[in-house]
């Protein structure tokens, strides 16, 4: 008993000194790694964050900037990085020191590049007890700017004009925004001489008003300004309402146009602004037997349908009467349209009468038709239509089964849909060239002409955001997604008849654009 | 207002924000906010919109086009300011604690309130640029000591 007791008198003093121990090479550093190392994680996430920001943050300027050559520009972006850098860094960030910052700037066939890096030291506080008094961390971003291939298809239908009046103000209102967006160079994000813009109108014919070009915005004469003063609208001393909404000729001859440009690495857009439905489509014709055509070689023409029959909403069309106002030709020549009669060389009845078309055609549209201008195979064309006149369902997209009837108005005017739906959808489907639609409605809500369709529309540009409003339950509900994965993803604003709803969707449009180009 | 695609003033974006900010309290009576705005300089275009003219108050200033709020507005708003008459953002229809504003561009040229208050002296734009900010604010009531030191405030931005 008494050796035991004097055993535990000597363990006291032992407990004191292993504690001290442990504490002082255990417990103390292992609390100060602890604590070290969540300030070092800290300043390296806030380094990362400021690197990024720089690199993101001078991205506007890298995309103006038109020769990284030139040192004044270059400097500019390099300054805008590290005042970005500065911004989100601050000056002693938990105490650290930036020993080390780095900006430089280059560029490739398909865009511009900014690579940001910088190091900090951060002071240890209770690790500098083992002899580690900092430690370093590094960061580094890399921003690449895409040149954008833009290509605007604007719609110069018929309503347009009925919409605006006499004074045109719908058209008006198109070319004011137009200009903002794209040609004055003070408020276009879009910039001359690094991005590549180019415009297609379209009624019933289309016509290539600007062709694509970086220099759009000082050209002299030649400049997507001059280009969106002289749209051929529908004027009343032209005829008035005269053209009809072949949308899918304008998506078509769009997507050919970034095909000639072939810039894969950019970011290929077209806009749409429309504020209609579909009412017309292109194919090649074969006049039947009983025809009275003497020349019954097929040839090219745009099947163009009435537009606002029955009474308002006017939508749907009624399913009976005469479908059609004629065989028109493909391109634009002028206004009115409705004088753009299909070439022909033997006394068609269409040519002659446009309501007698039915019986050059025994009263049946094609089943498949598509674009005939700007079609062929291989480099410089769009997939699928190295043949004219076809590769397009008349009868399967927005609208099922519509019938071939020249003489069902409904007909024809779901055929429009379906080959303008389906034409948007090969479009979004191209794996090569990514074109992202973005679409702007213009709505006229005055129950005199027929409202347009934003649940197609926003289909159109396969809208990620959008929910259907069920504006034709027969074919859309409400409350339904439109978008449609597999296909790019695009952007669709309606706008209602003013400049500040116009302006504010073009707005939404280069808000897309700035963060898709960075 | 969009980023990586995500909508902060649905409610799928607004949820989105409330997961990552995990337990900071993304609520209308919470502890934390987040603020997220789009600022951008006053162009002629918008002294149009305003007043007809080239010139307007706001030229060539830093002026929000955008601000979005999710959670506690009632404490915490943008070092920069509210750009709403009031000095509130009106509530997102459909969405619980998120408030969302889009200046028009007759207020980005002439009204007062749209002015990015002290923002230049952080960044210094160029015409036509838009900078994001996104600015989160957590009070910390577990660290008020004895209850007698109050809630620390722990703020962090970024601005890109």
């Amino acid at each position: 008993m008494l050796g035991m007791r004097r055993d535990r008198k000597r363990q006291k003093g032992f407990a004191i000194i292993y504690v001290a121990l442990i504490g002082a090479f255990v417990l103390i550093p292992m609390a100060g790694l602890a604590i070290d190392f969540g300030v070092v994680y800290n300043v390296k996430a806030r380094l990362q964050t400021s690197c990024d920001a720089a690199a993101i943050g001078a991205g506007y300027l890298l995309h103006a900037t038109t020769d990284l050559s030139n040192q004044t520009q270059y400097n500019a972006i390099i300054s805008a990085a590290q005042q970005f850098f500065n911004a989100n860094y601050g000056t002693s960030y938990m105490g650290s020191t930036v020993t080390t910052y780095t900006a430089s700037a280059t560029s490739s066939t398909s865009g511009k590049t900014i690579t940001v890096n910088a190091t900090a030291k951060v002071p240890m506080l209770f690790m500098r007890v083992l002899g580690i008094a900092n430690s370093q961390v590094a960061a580094e971003a890399v921003s690449n700017v895409r040149f954008i291939a833009m290509m605007i298809v604007v719609d110069r239908s018929g309503s347009i004009y009925s919409e605006g009046g006499p004074g045109m103000a719908v058209a008006t209102l198109i070319q004011n925004s137009l200009n903002t967006f794209v040609a004055d160079s003070t408020s276009s994000y879009l910039v001359n001489g690094v991005d590549t813009v180019g415009m297609v109108s379209f009624g019933g014919t289309w016509n290539l008003d600007f062709a694509p070009t970086t220099d759009f915005q000082s050209g002299g004469a030649s400049t997507i300004g001059t280009a969106i003063t002289n749209i051929p609208f529908c004027t009343a001393a032209t005829g008035g309402a005269t053209s009809s909404t072949n949308t899918a000729e304008g998506l078509y001859q769009a997507w050919y146009q970034l095909y000639q440009m072939n810039l894969p690495g950019a970011l290929n857009v077209i806009v749409l602004l429309t504020d209609g439905r579909p009412s017309a489509f292109t194919s090649y014709w074969t006049p039947v037997s009983g025809s009275s055509c003497s020349n019954k070689a097929q040839r090219a023409g745009v099947y163009e349908t009435y537009v606002g029959l029955g009474s308002s909403p006017f939508w749907p069309p009624p399913s009976s009467g005469n479908d059609s106002t004629g065989l028109y030709a493909t391109r634009f020549t002028s206004l009115p349209e409705t004088n753009n009669l299909a070439a022909n060389s033997g006394s068609c009845a269409y040519n002659s009468n446009q309501a007698n078309i039915g019986n050059d055609f025994s009263n049946t549209f094609p089943s498949s038709v598509g674009p005939v201008d700007n079609v062929g195979s291989g480099t410089g064309y769009p997939p699928g239509f190295s043949t004219p006149g076809t590769g397009i369902s008349t009868q399967s997209g927005y609208y099922p089964n519509p019938g071939q009837n020249m003489q069902d108005p409904a007909s024809g005017r779901y055929a429009a849909f379906n080959v303008a739906d389906n034409m948007a959808k090969l479009i979004r489907q191209d794996a090569t060239l990514k074109p992202m639609l973005f679409v702007i409605g213009l709505s006229y809500p005055d129950g005199l002409t027929e409202a347009l369709d934003s649940d197609w529309l926003a289909r159109v540009a396969n809208d990620p955001n959008y929910i259907t409003v069920g504006i034709d339950p027969n074919v859309v509900a409400a409350g339904q997604k439109v978008y449609q994965s597999g296909q790019t993803p695009g952007l669709y604003c309606l706008a209602t008849n003013n400049a500040s709803s116009l302006n504010g969707c073009f707005a939404q449009v280069t808000n897309a654009l700035l963060r898709l180009t960075q | 207002m969009y980023s990586r695609g995500i909508d902060f003033t649905s409610a799928g974006g607004d949820g989105e924000a409330d997961s990552l900010a995990g337990q900071f309290g993304l609520t209308a009576t919470g502890n934390a906010a987040l603020i997220f705005s789009t600022i951008t300089l006053a162009t002629t275009a918008d002294c149009q919109a305003f007043n007809s003219t080239n010139t307007c108050p706001n030229l060539g200033k830093p002026v929000f086009t955008q601000q979005i709020g999710i959670g506690n507005l009632t404490a915490n708003a943008s070092v920069f300011g509210t750009p709403t008459s009031g000095g509130t953002l009106p509530a997102t229809t459909g969405v619980s604690a998120n408030y969302n504003t889009s200046v028009s561009s007759a207020a980005q040229g002439g009204n007062s309130w749209a002015l990015a208050n002290g923002f230049s002296n952080v960044v210094t734009l160029t015409s036509g640029q838009l900078v994001y900010v996104v600015e989160m604010f957590d009070h910390t009531p577990a660290l008020n000591v004895g209850g007698i030191t109050g809630s620390p405030l722990v703020y962090s931005r970024a601005i890109f």
